[in-house]
């Protein structure tokens, strides 16, 4: 690896201009709680870091009609104690209260996490769910991908060379619609084995909108649309949303690893599907 | 294990390198060094280090402020947390250059010129929240980042708050009655 450099541009402008001139050897720097260990491993691709720190006007949460907005240089401990976000959309408050531990969330970003794209993280699974909007800068301007098909695979996104995630724009939901999102883990602040986000909507008690994404137990964010079918017309009861949260841990194919067998995991998405889908509901029928 | 980066402490000024004479203000480089000012537990510090300097390697090396200490080196265990605008982070997984401008608190920037120790490192002290007392910086510095939000936090409270800072001797309780007698004593 050559020696590090370190550029910290004032513009998205400049920004951009560096992530296209240098390429593939440019690492974009927020937090850097996921990039900063590779460097120091020496396991990192890159030779220029492009800390975006000092950009102007990126760390704001604001609501913007009918989407919630969360600039790149949002932290997650600034989205978990948002009360804008707690309001409009709690799951996501939850989710970013959760992440890591209070120093990783005082340093790791929103966009950086939904940009990374680790399968285990927990970002990316609110934004496919609810088909975020990722806002992107490039040297031609920008384009608006969809949060819904922006991962492809382990570590890898719609995301092209020399493109910058400015910020997340996530849908808020009407009343009688209802998010939610549950985890796993070994321990309080490691990676999950299982992460499950659920959306419900409700109309006259009956289901109208039903969507379920898991996170962690394959290589990107995993829409489970058969689970979220046995919900549609239905009214969920409990032995309802047992019947979905069986269904999505029959049809997970999660690895068997370290952190267990696949029989393990899918038991343990059933579980966790299970929770998600209680707090979607509750959240459907107005219980915060 | 050593830092990615070269302790030479050779650092040249490569500004000259940049040759856009159209631009009166020139569009920053990337650069091998890079010039940190920081208000270090109330001192203003200005110093150019190896752009790859992790905060922990500045302090330490640097600065010789051994109170951060190094154990885990992935963002694991937190002995090297500080407080960067009062913020709790882990000084091994953060740049120098990311904190400049920033205000930073070591453990060493706790106790008064006197030497008489901060409420919470008395806390500490008083209920023997330590045994071997390599953690017990971080466990302090995150202690007083919880207790400037809240004065009179739950043990789930502290729990969460401290579970990114590991503990290999005391099995935590200790430390909790410490964070719990430290809320009193800051209720006083």
């Amino acid at each position: 690896m050559a020696t590090l450099r370190y550029v910290a541009p004032e513009t998205v402008e400049r920004a951009c201009s560096l992530l296209a001139e240098y390429g593939d050897d440019a690492a974009v720097l927020s937090g850097g709680q996921s990039l900063l260990p590779t460097i120091r491993r020496r396991t990192a691709a890159c030779d220029v870091l492009v800390d975006i720190n000092d950009l102007d006007g990126r760390s704001f949460v604001e609501r913007d009609d009918d989407q919630l907005r969360v600039g790149c240089l949002v932290r997650h401990a600034d989205v978990a104690d948002s009360s804008l976000v707690r309001e409009t959309l709690p799951a996501l408050a939850d989710l970013a209260g959760s992440i890591g531990d209070v120093q990783v969330r005082n340093q790791g970003t929103l966009c950086g996490a939904v940009a990374h794209g680790d399968p285990a993280g927990d970002p990316p699974v609110l934004t496919a769910l609810l088909d975020a909007d990722v806002v992107v800068a490039n040297t031609d301007g920008g384009r608006v991908l969809d949060g819904r098909s922006f991962y492809a695979g382990d570590h890898r996104t719609a995301l092209e060379t020399g493109e910058l995630v400015t910020e997340v724009r996530f849908p808020v939901t009407d009343d009688g619609t209802g998010v939610a999102y549950e985890k796993w883990t070994p321990s309080g602040e490691s990676y999950p084995v299982t992460t499950v986000g659920a959306l419900v909507e409700l109309d006259g008690g009956t289901v109208t909108e039903a969507a379920l994404t898991t996170g962690a137990l394959e290589s990107k964010p995993t829409p489970m649309d058969e689970a979220a079918g046995v919900l549609l017309g239905e009214e969920p009861t409990d032995e309802v949303l047992d019947r979905v949260a069986r269904t999505l841990g029959e049809n997970a194919s999660p690895s068997a690893d370290h952190e267990g067998s696949v029989a393990f995991k899918r038991e343990l998405a059933t579980t966790v599907a299970r929770d998600a889908l209680g707090g979607a509901v509750a959240r459907a029928r107005g219980v915060q | 294990m050593t830092d990615t980066t070269e302790a030479s402490g050779d650092v040249t000024d490569t500004s000259e390198d940049v040759t856009d004479a159209t631009d009166t203000t020139e569009p920053p480089q990337p650069r091998e060094t890079v010039e940190v000012s920081v208000t270090l537990n109330g001192e203003s510090v200005t110093q150019t280090v190896d752009a790859g300097t992790f905060l922990s390697s500045f302090l330490r090396r640097e600065r010789y402020l051994t109170g951060t200490h190094r154990a885990c080196e992935s963002t694991t265990c937190g002995a090297c947390t500080v407080l960067v605008d009062g913020d709790p982070v882990k000084s091994c997984n953060v740049l120098a250059a990311q904190v400049d401008g920033s205000d930073l608190t070591t453990v060493e920037g706790l106790a008064d010129d006197d030497g008489s120790l901060h409420p919470v490192q008395r806390a500490f002290w008083d209920t023997h929240g330590l045994q071997c007392g390599f953690c017990t910086p971080g466990m302090v510095l995150s202690s007083i980042a919880l207790l400037e939000e809240t004065d009179d936090p739950s043990v789930d409270e502290i729990r969460t708050h401290l579970s990114g800072n590991v503990c290999r001797c005391t099995g935590y309780t200790k430390i909790i009655e410490s964070v719990k007698r430290a809320a009193g004593a800051t209720d006083d």
